[in-house]
C-alpha cells in the first residue's frame, strides 16, 4: 500500500504548495510570539510606588517572585505582605508584591478592594478563597450532588499553598483563547479547499474514475488534513510556549495550579494543566480540521467554507449565555471556541455520564471525537455518491 | 475483452441525455460523433463511472462500472481536463499513478516513458501552470495511459494539439486500439475517419449510426453534417 503513502504525501503537498498557507502561517506564528511580548510593550507602569517600564516591571516581579519561590503562603507571610503594603519604602513593597498580587487574584477585582476587606484577607486568606469558590458555584447553579463531589475533591487539595513563580507556564492558559482563534482562522483558510479544489480544478472526473479515487482518497485527504491541523496546533502551541518560557522562564512547572489560578479546584500541578491544555488544543484541532473538510466537501466552494467558521468565531466572541440558563450555558461553553479559556479552570459545573461526574474539559474531547467521526461518516457518504454532472 | 452497455439511460431534468443505449464493444477504436448536446460526454462519464445512470448497466469483462476492479482497468481523459497548477508534470503523473494503484518504482518508470511519448520529457520538472494548452492536453493523454488501460475513454482528445501532434496521437491511439477498447469522441470528423474502426454517431441520446465506414459509403463528414443539419432543421 505504498501508493496510499504517496497519495498522502501529495495531498499534503497540495496544501503546502499554496502561498497563502505560508503567508498566513507566518503571520499567525508572529502573533503567537507577540502574545508573550504584548504585556511588555506598554511605556510605563506603576509597580508599588515606582514608575517603571513594563519590561522592567516584569523583571522586578520575576526576581522577587523567584526569591519568594518555595515560601509557604501562611499567616506569617500574609502579615509580612500586610506590613510591606503599609511601609513607605517602595523596595519593601516590591519584595512581597508577587504575594500581594496573588491575593488580589483571589478577590478577583482589585477595584472592589477596600482596606477593611484586605485586612480580612490577610487574616483569612484560605477562608476567603473558599468563600469565592462557593460563590462561583452558586452563580454556576451547581446542584447539591455536584457541590458534594467538589467538597470531596477540595478536601484533597493541601493548604497552605507554597508560592512559586509560574508565569512562563500559566500564561499559556491566558493565551489559549487567542491561540484557539488563530488556529480556527488558519485551518479555515488552509483546509477549506481540500475537497472543493477538485471540483474547482475539475480534477474530480479523473480522480473518481481511478482505482483509489473513491474510498482510499477520501480517507487519505482526511488524514492529511488532520495531520495538517494537529501539526499547526502543535506549532502554534510550541511557539507560544517557547516565547513565554524564553521571556518569563520555565519556573513553577510542578507548583500547585492554585498558585497560578487560586479559584481552581483541580488537584494538579501547573505543568499538568498545561499538558491538559495541549491535549485539548489537539482535540480541538482535529475537530476543526474534520468539520472544515466536511464543509469543503458539501459546499464545494472554499470561500463559503471559510465564511462559516469565521462567522461562528465572531458570533462566539460576541455572545455569551449566562449561567442562569444552566444547560444552554454549559452546552455553549462546550463549544471548541469557548472551551480553551483560563476561566474553564474554575468552571465547576459537571456532566453526569453513566453515574460518573466529569467537567466540561473532561467530556469535551469525547464529544469532539464523536462529532469528528460523525462528520467523517456523513462526508464519506457524500463523497462516494458524488457524480460529475453537467458543468 | 468486452464492454457491455445495456439499456443505459440518463436524464437531466426534462432532457434525456442518454436514451436506452445498448452496445457491445470489443478491441478496437470506436469513434463517437455527435453535435453539442447529443449525449457524448454524458455517455463517456457513465462508462467511466463518474456519473450514475438512471437505469441500465455498464460492465467490462463482467466487472460492474461501480467496482474498484473496473476502475483499475480504465483510462479517462475528460473534455475539461483538470490539473494542479503548482504540480510539475512529473508530480502530476506520479500522483495519478498512485491513484491508479501503480507501485512507486513502476510509476516512475511509466511516467518517464509516457512523458517521452507525449514529448514532455524536457518539461517534466516545470510547473503545469507554465505549460501551453497543447502541453496540458498531452499531459492529460499521458495520465490516461498510465495504467495501460484495457478501456480508454477520450473526450475531445485532439483539442489544442497542433497538426503534427494530432498525427502522432492518431498513430498512438491506433496502436493502443489493437489490443484494447478505445472510445474517442470528437467534433473533428477527419480524426475519427483515419483511426476509428467503428463509427458511433449520437443524436438526442441515441446511436443513429453504428458500424464501420468505408469510402464506398461516401464522405463521412457529409453524412455527419447531414444528420446535424436535420437536427437543426427539426
Amino acid at each position: 500500500m505504498n501508493e496510499i503513502g504517496t497519495l498522502y504525501v501529495y495531498e499534503l503537498k497540495k496544501t503546502f504548495n499554496r502561498k497563502i498557507v505560508w503567508i498566513v502561517g507566518g503571520i499567525m506564528l508572529l502573533l503567537c510570539v507577540f502574545l508573550s511580548l504584548s504585556d511588555l510593550i506598554s511605556n510605563s507602569t506603576s509597580y508599588g510606588a515606582e514608575e517603571v517600564s513594563a519590561y522592567e516591571r516584569m523583571k522586578i516581579n520575576q526576581e522577587n517572585a523567584r526569591d519568594l519561590s518555595g515560601t509557604v503562603i501562611d499567616h506569617t507571610l500574609q502579615q509580612k505582605v500586610k506590613e510591606s503594603t503599609t511601609n513607605v519604602k517602595p523596595k519593601s513593597m516590591q519584595k512581597y508584591a508577587p504575594i500581594y498580587f496573588y491575593m488580589l487574584k483571589i478577590i478577583g477585582n482589585d477595584s472592589m478592594t477596600s482596606e477593611i476587606y484586605f485586612d480580612k484577607l490577610y487574616e483569612e486568606l484560605y477562608e476567603e478563597r473558599e468563600h469565592q469558590i462557593s460563590q462561583n458555584r452558586t452563580d454556576q447553579k451547581l446542584t447539591e450532588k455536584e457541590r458534594d463531589i467538589w467538597r470531596n475533591r477540595d478536601a484533597k487539595i493541601k493548604t497552605p499553598f507554597t508560592f512559586e513563580y509560574t508565569d512562563g507556564w500559566s500564561n499559556l492558559w491566558d493565551f489559549a483563547y487567542t491561540i484557539n482563534y488563530l488556529l480556527l482562522l488558519m485551518l479555515s483558510i488552509c483546509l477549506s479547499n481540500v475537497f472543493s479544489v477538485e471540483h474547482l480544478r475539475k480534477t474530480d472526473a479523473i480522480i473518481l474514475c481511478s482505482k483509489y479515487g473513491r474510498k482510499e482518497l477520501y480517507f487519505v485527504k482526511i488524514l492529511a488534513g488532520i495531520t495538517f491541523g494537529v501539526t499547526t496546533a502543535l506549532l502554534f502551541f510550541g511557539v507560544t510556549a517557547a516565547a513565554s518560557i524564553l521571556i518569563y522562564g520555565a519556573d513553577g512547572f510542578h507548583a500547585a495550579i492554585q498558585i497560578a489560578f487560586p479559584l481552581c479546584s483541580w488537584n494538579i500541578s501547573v505543568g499538568a494543566s498545561v499538558v491538559i491544555l495541549l491535549f485539548l488544543l489537539i482535540a480541538v484541532a482535529i475537530l476543526y480540521s474534520a468539520v472544515i473538510m466536511f464543509l469543503s466537501e458539501i459546499l464545494k466552494n472554499s470561500v463559503a467554507v471559510m465564511a462559516i467558521p469565521v462567522g461562528f468565531m465572531i458570533l462566539t466572541m460576541l455572545m455569551d449565555v449566562p449561567y442562569q440558563f444552566r444547560i444552554a450555558s454549559q452546552i455553549y461553553d462546550l463549544l471548541p471556541t469557548n472551551l480553551l479559556a483560563a476561566w474553564e479552570l474554575w468552571d465547576d459545573r459537571l456532566v453526569s455520564i453513566l453515574g460518573y461526574y466529569v467537567t466540561n474539559v473532561q467530556i469535551a474531547p469525547i464529544v469532539y471525537l464523536l462529532i469528528t467521526l460523525l462528520t467523517l461518516v456523513i462526508g464519506k457518504r457524500i463523497y462516494m455518491k458524488y457524480q460529475v454532472g453537467a458543468r | 475483452m468486452e464492454l457491455i452497455i445495456d439499456r443505459l439511460t440518463k436524464q437531466y431534468h426534462s432532457k434525456i441525455a442518454v436514451d436506452r443505449i445498448s452496445i457491445k464493444l470489443q478491441q478496437g477504436v470506436y469513434g463517437l460523433l455527435g453535435a453539442n448536446g447529443a449525449g457524448k460526454t454524458t455517455m463517456m462519464r457513465l462508462v467511466c463511472g463518474v456519473l450514475k445512470p438512471d437505469s441500465g448497466t455498464v460492465t467490462l469483462d463482467h466487472l460492474d462500472v461501480s467496482t474498484e476492479e473496473y476502475r483499475a482497468k480504465i483510462g479517462y481523459l475528460p473534455q475539461d481536463f483538470g490539473y494542479y497548477p503548482d504540480f510539475t508534470g512529473m508530480d502530476f503523473l506520479l500522483y495519478m499513478a498512485a491513484l491508479k494503484g501503480i507501485k512507486k518504482k513502476r510509476a516512475k518508470h511509466r511516467a518517464n516513458e509516457l512523458l517521452e511519448l507525449v514529448s514532455l520529457r524536457e518539461e517534466a520538472g516545470k510547473k503545469i501552470k507554465n505549460y501551453s494548452g497543447g502541453m496540458k492536453q498531452r499531459l492529460g493523454i499521458a495520465q490516461a495511459l498510465l495504467n495501460q488501460p484495457q478501456l480508454l475513454v477520450l473526450d475531445e482528445p485532439t483539442a489544442g494539439l497542433d497538426p503534427k501532434e494530432r498525427v502522432r496521437f492518431r498513430n498512438l491511439i491506433a496502436e493502443i486500439g489493437k489490443e484494447n477498447i478505445v472510445i474517442l469522441s470528437t467534433h473533428i470528423v477527419s480524426d475519427i475517419e483515419h483511426i476509428a474502426d467503428t463509427i458511433l454517431m449520437m443524436k438526442d441520446g441515441q446511436f443513429i449510426y453504428q458500424g464501420k465506414w468505408d469510402e464506398s459509403q461516401g464522405d463521412l463528414e457529409k453524412f455527419y453534417l447531414k444528420q446535424f443539419e436535420e437536427n437543426v432543421y427539426e
